[in-house]
């Protein structure tokens, strides 16, 4: 039962008509059968007692006249009867009488008429036994028994009927069902083919999530009504993926708006504080030359104003200065610079630049720190910066007071170490009200703070924004008239980014292979190469560096790397000149260079013969994008394009060239095979609908030639691809993708895949005998 | 005394820093633009260049990615004069070949101290 669910609805519909037609026909023959033998029977037992009455009669009078000899001549008239085996008269006492045997096989008559203890009485009696058929039959005269006739008839022949009948019944049923199977095979399709079509649309829409498809509807019957609410719901789903798209776009769309607006922003802050801060410079400049003057041609009055003057101009700039900061932050343009430094020599030169401010308002500062406190690795800049705006804060709102610089390790069981740095005063301190606000931009704890104490208002949210950059945070406590204690938490160790974070797990979760060859990286700066050096490594590259042209050039000779990144600005002999050398070495000529600069010049690069041009700051992901291309792939790599459309060739080949590969290009199977006798490509995308030779004879004929059977195909095609056609390419191209199907993004991007799969397998199976490579997938 | 050239297109930041610059006995000489600096340099070879980054025609960087180029003005110092020392000036700056740098407004007494080191160690290879 279990199989029988299993198996297809066609042989699921075949059997239940050929079940149900071959009981039908069982059934009725088996009655026909039946009521045959059972009016067979009443026939005989009737014809019988007629033969048995008419002997009884014949041989009244011989029993009449005790004539025994008589009445055996009589029942010897029986051997016309061929069926009655054995006959006897009895007489009225029940003694035999006369008998007759038809052969000496015959059985005799029963010494008393009687037959398997039914003992005759007065009616008649049949008895049927098997393959016989026994009747006593009573002698009448007028209303007096004067004997019994007794005869037993041989019921093969009614046997053989049947037997006859039951052949005759079978082969009928046989040939019936024969019937039945045939007509059952080509009638099951009315039902079994529009559900196989239905789930063939299915199929369709699951594979390549096509919802445009709708399944055909041929009956009105249950199935037309499931399949028409299948293409109903296919497109609801059509609608909702259409209305989601269409959201998504938006969505798109108001992000780079955003982005557009934040940028817009940053660059209006950019240009304001450029346009800001040209006329302030010419105010604080002139302010300090007009005092030196003043003091060198005796005008000394002149110079406190001066000084106010310079003091207002300075404090504005402080003020550009710190929103532009504040805004570089929000735009997510803050980077960090990270480097190991010594923690107690920062300390030591902060409280040295403070040293004036915190004098101002006659306090005196005191540095705490462990002199074995060691160093970490941070933003050294921020980090100063953050302590900076800390201290003079202190130093404004104390008087007469104390500041405390303090600086510790603690350790930490989950995140490792973390280094605490605490500003403390004796100053006015704040109410728990002030201190929710004090972190927030423009809030200084009063309105009119600023005008008493002066500064931006803009330090402690800039602070809070740095510590954060860097994974840690400040905190604060305060009590009004008792004094304020910032502390300032960073990890030892600040990663860089999320970004980086990101890329570190990744790098953890798959370890850099070592398949990659070497990355040469020339650059005079010792910074710019530790950090891209970092970075690659945990890409996966093995970088070797290079610090001046020279350098470079000797060590790409002994090294022949996979590629080289190159700075243009060196002192010596700089970008320019080594990408030359490079290019004028037959050895050194094919190796990819990335030019590295702060300098647009594209074309001077290319036509030197870069291969990529990135301009400073680096985008480090895109780098290791473009360095991933040329890891392990040696170049050059051939591809055939195969299609009769012109345009969607030079797509293609557009699409291949970009990411590296010499295009061949065919019209036809024909002409392909030509070029291919002229040049193995490494990679074939074919058409299938194609004139003088089609795509399916292009593949049966490629794999003719053994050499030509590990080159991977992928098939690109416009026409419907049946489940016959699939089984024709299968197990020979790499994969079937369909023109239509796909929108043209969505195209390239498989193709992309595709490509790339191919040329990790190929790389893999290089040692290994050809034809692996081929190994269909799906 | 020394030859100073100051590439500045902004007036009064130019007539500032010569003025200041000439009291303390440099002499200076001026170009508004990086072509005219460039031209300049290779004409009156100064004993070292102040380099404002925003210029007209071409900026700051490329004038001083040229005059590290050619062999007669690459071994001028440079010292640029940046408008906001923002994170990433500095590597900007070496990257360009520039000898040092200092943000604007200027405070004479520390540019003063960079343009004599420079000086000396141009005197003393």
């Amino acid at each position: 039962m279990r199989a029988f669910r299993q198996t297809t609805i066609k042989r699921k519909l075949i059997a239940l008509i050929m079940v149900t037609s071959g009981i039908a026909l069982m059934v009725a023959f088996a009655l026909m059968i039946v009521s045959e033998y059972v009016s067979f029977r009443s026939g005989l037992v009737r014809d019988l007692r007629t033969l048995a009455d008419v002997m009884g009669t014949e041989s009244r009078s011989a029993l009449d006249f005790d004539d025994a000899e008589f009445a055996a001549k009589a029942l010897a008239g029986l051997a016309a009867t061929p069926n009655i085996t054995t006959a006897a008269i009895y007489t009225k006492e029940g003694k035999i009488f006369a008998s007759y045997l038809r052969d000496n096989q015959s059985e005799p008559p029963p010494t008393t008429p009687s037959a398997e203890g039914y003992v005759f009485k007065n009616a008649y009696l049949t008895l049927f036994r098997p393959g016989y058929l026994n009747l006593f039959h009573p002698i009448m005269r007028d209303r007096e028994r004067i004997g019994i006739v007794y005869l037993q008839y041989s019921l093969q022949e009614m046997n053989a009927r049947l037997a006859r009948y039951a052949g005759i019944a079978g082969a009928i049923v046989l040939g019936a069902s024969l019937i039945a199977f045939l007509f059952s095979s080509r009638l099951q399709r009315v039902i079994s083919e529009p559900i196989l079509s239905l789930a063939h649309t299915a199929r369709i829409v699951s594979e390549q999530k096509n919802y445009s498809v709708r399944a055909e509807k041929r009956t009105g019957d249950e199935t037309g009504f499931l399949i028409d609410r299948f293409n109903e719901m296919l497109g609801q789903i059509e609608e909702h993926e259409k209305e989601l798209q269409e959201v998504n776009e938006q969505l798109v769309q108001s992000e780079q708006r955003a982005r557009a607006g934040t940028q817009a922003k940053s660059q209006f802050l950019a240009n304001m504080s450029h346009e800001l801060r040209t006329p302030l410079n010419a105010i604080i400049g002139y302010s300090e030359m007009l005092q030196e003057e003043a003091q060198d041609s005796g005008q000394e009055s002149f110079i406190p104003d001066l000084k106010r003057i310079n003091r207002a101009g300075r404090h504005l700039l402080e003020l550009i200065n710190d929103v532009l900061d504040l805004s570089k932050i929000e735009a997510g343009k803050m980077e960090l610079y990270l480097e190991t430094f010594d923690i107690p020599n920062l300390l030591e030169e902060i409280s040295t630049t403070v040293k004036l401010l915190v004098q101002k308002n006659s306090n005196t500062i005191e540095v705490r720190c462990p002199a074995n406190l060691g160093a970490m690795r941070a933003d050294m800049t921020k980090v100063r910066q953050a302590l900076f705006n800390l201290l003079s804060n202190a130093s404004k709102f104390t008087n007469h007071g104390k500041i405390t610089l303090e600086a510790a390790r603690e350790a930490s069981s989950s995140n490792g170490d973390w280094i605490v740095f605490r500003v403390s005063d004796t100053g006015i301190g704040m109410t728990p009200e002030q201190q929710t606000r004090v972190f927030e931009a423009f809030a200084q704890a009063e309105a009119s703070t600023m005008r008493d104490f002066g500064g931006t208002g803009l330090g402690l949210a800039i602070t809070k924004n740095f510590c954060r950059m860097m994974g840690g945070d400040v905190a604060l406590t305060s009590e009004p008239g008792k004094g304020s204690i910032f502390t300032i938490r960073l990890p030892t160790e600040v990663r860089a980014s999320e970004v980086e974070l990101e890329a570190e797990s990744k790098s953890i979760a798959a370890p850099p292979t070592v398949e990659g060859k070497t990355i040469l990286v020339i650059d005079d700066d010792a910074d710019t190469r530790e950090v891209l050096e970092r970075f690659l490594n945990r890409k996966g590259f093995h970088v070797e560096c290079a610090s001046s042209g020279q350098d470079g050039l000797r060590l790409a000779k002994e090294l022949h790397p996979a590629a080289i990144t190159l700075d243009v600005m060196m002192p010596g002999m700089d970008g320019w000149a080594v990408l030359s050398a490079l290019k004028s070495e037959p050895e050194l000529a094919d190796i990819p260079v990335v030019m590295l600069t702060i300098v647009d010049d594209k074309n001077l690069g290319y036509s030197l013969g870069a291969t990529d041009y990135m301009i400073k700051p680096v985008d480090r992901e895109r780098l290791a994008e473009i360095l991933m291309k040329f890891r392990d792939v040696p170049p050059p790599r051939y591809a055939l394009v195969i299609d009769d459309e012109e345009p969607a060739r030079e797509l293609l080949a557009q699409i291949l060239e970009k990411e590296g590969w010499h295009v061949i290009q065919a019209e036809d199977g024909l002409s392909a095979m030509e070029r291919m006798e002229k040049h193995r490509p490494d990679l074939i995308l074919l058409d299938l609908m194609m004139p003088k030779m089609n795509g399916f004879e292009f593949v049966a004929e490629l794999h003719k030639h053994d050499e030509w059977q590990s080159i991977p195909i992928v098939v690109i095609t416009a026409r419907d691809v049946t489940i016959e056609d699939r089984v024709r390419l299968d197990g020979y191209v790499e994969k079937v993708l369909l023109k239509r199907a796909l929108s043209e993004d969505a195209l390239l991007a498989e193709i992309r895949d595709l490509i790339s799969v191919c040329m990790q397998r190929k790389q893999r199976t290089q040692n290994k005998p050809a034809g692996l490579a081929s190994t269909a997938q799906h | 005394m020394s030859k100073l050239l100051l590439v500045e297109d902004n007036e009064m930041n130019r007539d500032m820093l010569t003025r200041r610059l000439q009291r303390r006995g440099f002499e200076v000489i001026i170009a508004l633009d990086g072509a005219q600096g460039l031209a300049l340099a290779k004409s009156e070879s100064p004993a070292l260049i102040l380099m404002d980054i925003s210029l007209p025609v071409f900026d700051g960087w490329e004038a001083t990615r040229r005059l590290k180029m050619a062999p007669e003005t690459k071994s001028i110092p440079v010292i640029a004069l940046t408008a906001h020392a923002m994170t990433g000036d500095r590597e900007k700056c070496i990257a360009a070949g520039c000898d040092d740098f200092d943000t604007k407004p200027v405070e004479i007494s520390r540019l003063l101290a960079k343009i004599e080191t420079l000086l000396q160690k141009q005197a003393s290879p």
